[in-house]
């Protein structure tokens, strides 16, 4: 252990730039995360913009922006924004802040490891990723224009056919990168989280954050590879002049298939959902444990629904595809199999519900936050059911009724997880704390616009309305939703004021915060065993670890006086290290990293 | 302090007043309307499971506002020490977990099921039907209707664009593809979608019951103007569309040009069906 005290300090460049400390890497994660949410949320206001004022100038940053039209936004920019948005927001904020950030951050400190098992390979993760990004914003400034083809950009769209400009290229380059990048995470997680554990630690003894990470780290494995091969194709079709994904109509003239990259990009594209929700959840599960003050009710049946999402999203992926003309042997096994996931779904949903029911709860900002995920994941879970089921999905179906869905279970359900995980370890982030009143006014702002944003596009997305509109007062049986479309857009709007509450908060607390106590919110996971700032290497001794991370109001250790009882705590009663090591079969990593 | 049963009835009021005047707030935000035979089954559907599911994001709103409330930090009750793991509680949450199963999802599969083998995927081949062939395009929408000949592909086809005439009470069985990139028609009075692919023909057939005009939409991303891609739907009345199909047939006839290979993108019907 004295080894790490002489470990010799790394220079500027080797600490903050091509660091392979998994803390600073986590940080940098965090600034390319926040970096994209202010853009692709920008963008989201961009379009809300023009869709209650079609053709009329943006206030403020429209001559700017869109010089060559007198400040409207002209309709290529607008599909290149809606195709950004989704695009930005996917890859370049929820990948690097719920998995990038809180994967590298949380991962070793919650196992009690002093790093990740490859730490080399996590620093090209994180420059592969910043590679990415240079791709995929400087795609919007090339000339003919940025990807416009959405963020499914499917075929035979995406391919010269359609979209012959450079942007659309380097969209194409940017996932690829960004799935190397997220295959290359995935790896090392997966490893540290079976090689890294500290002793003591067996699987059922892991924080359930870190279940998220881990499954999220499983199906990025599996499944980016498949995407990256899709985009492999694509670029083939787009460069060198294949035709993968052309088919033999009259313009187009080829003789590949354009449905085949649909089963492809799905194949990614459904388990990618789960990919970027399984790190909320598993936050989410302990948050809401912690600041209930009781245990995680049915931890092991939690672990293992969310284990059962995981394995049951690789099967389902044809429910996106009801309207291509799908075989209706092949429809109908879909919509079973989707359907079947709710259930492992629900149980570890009325685990959460169990969890807050008669706790003692503790209202700090995570905490709200996390209940917030709880709402809006509630909402947006329901009404995934329209849409597994064929009938009413051959209506709902693009329209605005699968934006209000998936904008509740993927994005505001991961984006409020991410801020309930930011606000609770900021503190061993920086070591101070953030500040709890601006933290509450920048959750109540925000929940109450997403739910009327999001709630409104289910309703007119029933009324009809079919997205990625440029301007819906072409139709005439969309008319008279108009009066929503304004509130929605005032809400948006507002959602994105009530940000600047974090954004101040966020920079103030960095570096003039209230200093952190060594436990803030008196938890008992291996994080906080470690003293603030965190020492290179993590722990001065690795802990050994006694019983699971959700240890509150147990009566067994009411005479201790407080509410909560460590991981690494050896009680009068437990066992002795040895004997636990010996019982949970997990000694002591082999090859320690120095 | 307020106090907290107080609050939770003022509560409980507001939401008792708001609830009747949302009601005539939601009336407003329904699909347009249903001009088929089929559509209802969507309908239906929809409004079944929705009250079903409000029931249940009752259930969630209830214990998220009664937990946040009376379980708060300082009040001094007991906490509720169960972890939750003993065979029984696991039972509990399989069967309350498949119960939902069983009604709410049950009950979309069945009839889901139902309305695809009866209607939505059931495509008839033969009887009394009204033929269509839809080749969209960047950024417009092509019909063919076979002339009195009755079949697809001869001089006499009537073509139109952004203009589909079909007669009212009379079963439509389309077949489409696209010349371009993957569009998608959409019937919003019909309840149904279908993508238009490149390179294979895919199928849709309805039933319209009410005459008058209605519109295409196309639901597929297609490139810069997929936002105005948009056509008219005409559903005549029987005497009325036999009129305007034997002037159009006549027309077509006479107008045919052997050499605009453009205008003769029609395929073989029955090779698709
Ligand atoms: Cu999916
Ligand atoms: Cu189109």
């Amino acid at each position: 252990m004295s080894a790490d005290a002489h470990h010799h300090e790394p220079g500027f460049v080797g600490k903050y730039i091509f660091s392979m400390d998994h803390k600073m890497i986590a940080k940098q994660f965090l600034w390319l995360g926040l970096v994209g949410l202010a853009v692709g949320g920008l963008m989201a206001m961009l379009m809300r913009w023009n869709l209650a004022n079609p053709g009329e100038a943006v206030p403020l940053v429209g001559n700017m922006l869109f010089p060559d039209s007198g400040g409207v936004i002209p309709p290529d920019a607008y599909a290149s924004l809606f195709t950004m948005h989704g695009t930005i927001m996917i890859f370049f904020a929820i990948t690097p802040l719920l998995i990038g950030c809180f994967g590298n951050f949380c991962i070793p400190l919650m196992i009690g490891a002093r790093d990740m098992v490859f730490p080399l390979l996590n620093m090209l993760s994180f420059w592969t990723a910043a590679l990415a990004s240079v791709f995929m914003f400087g795609s919007i400034f090339v000339p003919l224009g940025g990807a416009a083809s959405g963020w499914t950009a499917y075929p035979t769209l995406s391919t010269n056919v359609g979209l012959p400009g450079l942007g659309m290229t380097m969209w194409v380059v940017a996932i690829f990168l960004i799935g190397t990048s997220s295959i290359m995470g995935a790896v090392n997680y997966i490893t540290t989280v079976i090689r890294l554990r500290a002793p003591g630690m067996g699987y059922f003894d892991m924080p359930l954050t870190v279940w998220g990470l881990w499954l999220t780290a499983i199906l990025n494995a599996l499944f980016v590879p498949v995407i990256a091969a899709a985009m492999v194709l694509l670029f083939f079709d787009r460069v060198f002049g294949t035709q993968f994904f052309a088919a033999g109509s009259a313009v187009v003239d080829g003789t590949g298939d354009p449905i085949l990259y649909q089963h492809l990009f799905w194949i990614f594209g459904h388990p990618e959902v789960y990919i970027l929700i399984l790190p909320a959840w598993g936050v989410v599960s302990d948050l809401l444990s912690f600041f209930s003050r009781k245990p995680a009710y049915g931890y092991k049946i939690t672990a293992l629904g969310m284990t059962a999402v995981t394995v049951l999203s690789a099967v389902v992926y044809g429910h996106h595809m009801f309207s291509t003309g799908l075989s209706p042997l092949l429809g109908q096994s879909f919509m079973v199999l989707t359907m079947i996931i709710s259930v492992p779904a629900e149980i570890f949903f009325l685990n959460w519900l169990h969890t807050i029911w008669k706790g003692r709860i503790r209202m700090a900002t995570p905490m709200l936050f996390s209940l917030g995920v709880v709402f809006v994941f509630g909402l947006g879970g329901l009404t995934g059911l329209y849409l597994a089921s064929i009938s009413t999905d051959l209506y709902l179906h693009d329209t605005y009724f699968v934006v209000g869905h998936f904008h509740l279970t993927m994005a505001a359900a991961a984006f409020l997880g991410f801020f309930a995980g930011l606000y609770y370890w900021f503190p061993k982030f920086t070591g101070r704390m953030l500040n709890e009143n601006l933290g509450k006014i920048h959750f109540a702002g925000s929940i109450i616009t997403i739910t009327i944003v999001f709630c409104g596009m289910l309703l007119q997305g029933w009324a009809g309305m079919h997205r990625r509109i440029y301007d819906h007062s072409v139709y005439t049986y969309l008319q008279h939703l108009a009066p929503m479309t304004n509130i929605i857009t005032h809400s948006a709007l507002t959602l994105g004021f009530f940000q600047l509450f974090f954004v101040v908060n966020f920079f103030r607390s960095w570096f003039a915060g209230e200093k952190a106590p060594e436990n803030p919110w008196q938890v008992g996971t291996l994080e906080w065993a470690t003293s603030n700032p965190i020492p290179h290497g993590n722990f001065e001794h690795i802990p050994v670890v006694f019983r699971g991370p959700h240890e509150f109001n147990n009566p067994d250790y009411a005479h201790l006086g407080r509410d909560w009882v460590a991981q690494w705590e050896q009680l009068p009663g437990d066992p002795s290290p040895e004997e636990r090591i010996a019982s949970t079969h997990v000694p002591a990593p082999q090859a320690a990293h120095s | 302090m307020i106090p907290l049963r107080r609050l939770l009835a003022a509560v409980v009021i507001g939401l008792l007043g708001a609830g009747p005047a949302s009601a005539g707030f939601l009336d407003a935000y329904k699909p347009p309307v249903d001009i088929s035979k089929e559509g209802h089954r969507v309908d239906s559907l929809f409004y079944v499971t929705t009250i079903m599911l409000l029931v249940l994001f009752a259930i969630l709103s209830y214990v998220l506002v009664v937990s946040s409330i009376r379980h708060r930090g300082k009040s001094s009750h007991h906490v509720h020490f169960h972890r939750g793991h003993a065979t029984r509680d696991l039972t509990i949450a399989a069967v309350i977990s498949a119960s939902i199963f069983f009604v709410v999802d049950g009950n979309l599969l069945y009839n889901s099921y139902e309305d695809i083998n009866d209607a939505f995927w059931n495509y008839p081949t033969e009887g009394d039907l009204t033929r269509v062939q839809i080749m969209p395009q960047q950024w417009a929408w092509r019909f063919r209707l076979p002339g009195n000949d009755g079949q697809f592909n001869t001089a006499d086809d009537i073509v139109t664009l952004n203009d589909l005439r079909i007669p009212v009470d009379k079963q439509v069985i389309a077949q489409m593809q696209s010349a371009d990139v993957i569009h998608s028609f959409f019937l919003p009075n019909v309840r149904q979608k279908i993508d238009a692919n490149p390179g294979s023909v895919t199928k849709m057939t309805f039933t319209p019951l009410q005459t008058g005009d209605f519109e295409v939409v196309c639901a597929e991303m297609c490139g810069l103007n997929h936002y105005k891609m948009r056509a008219e739907m005409k559903v005549l009345s029987t005497a009325d569309y036999a009129r305007w199909h034997e002037e159009a047939s006549f027309w077509a006839l006479s107008g045919f040009d052997e050499e605009d290979a453009e205008a003769h993108w029609g395929w073989d019907w029955e090779a698709n069906e």
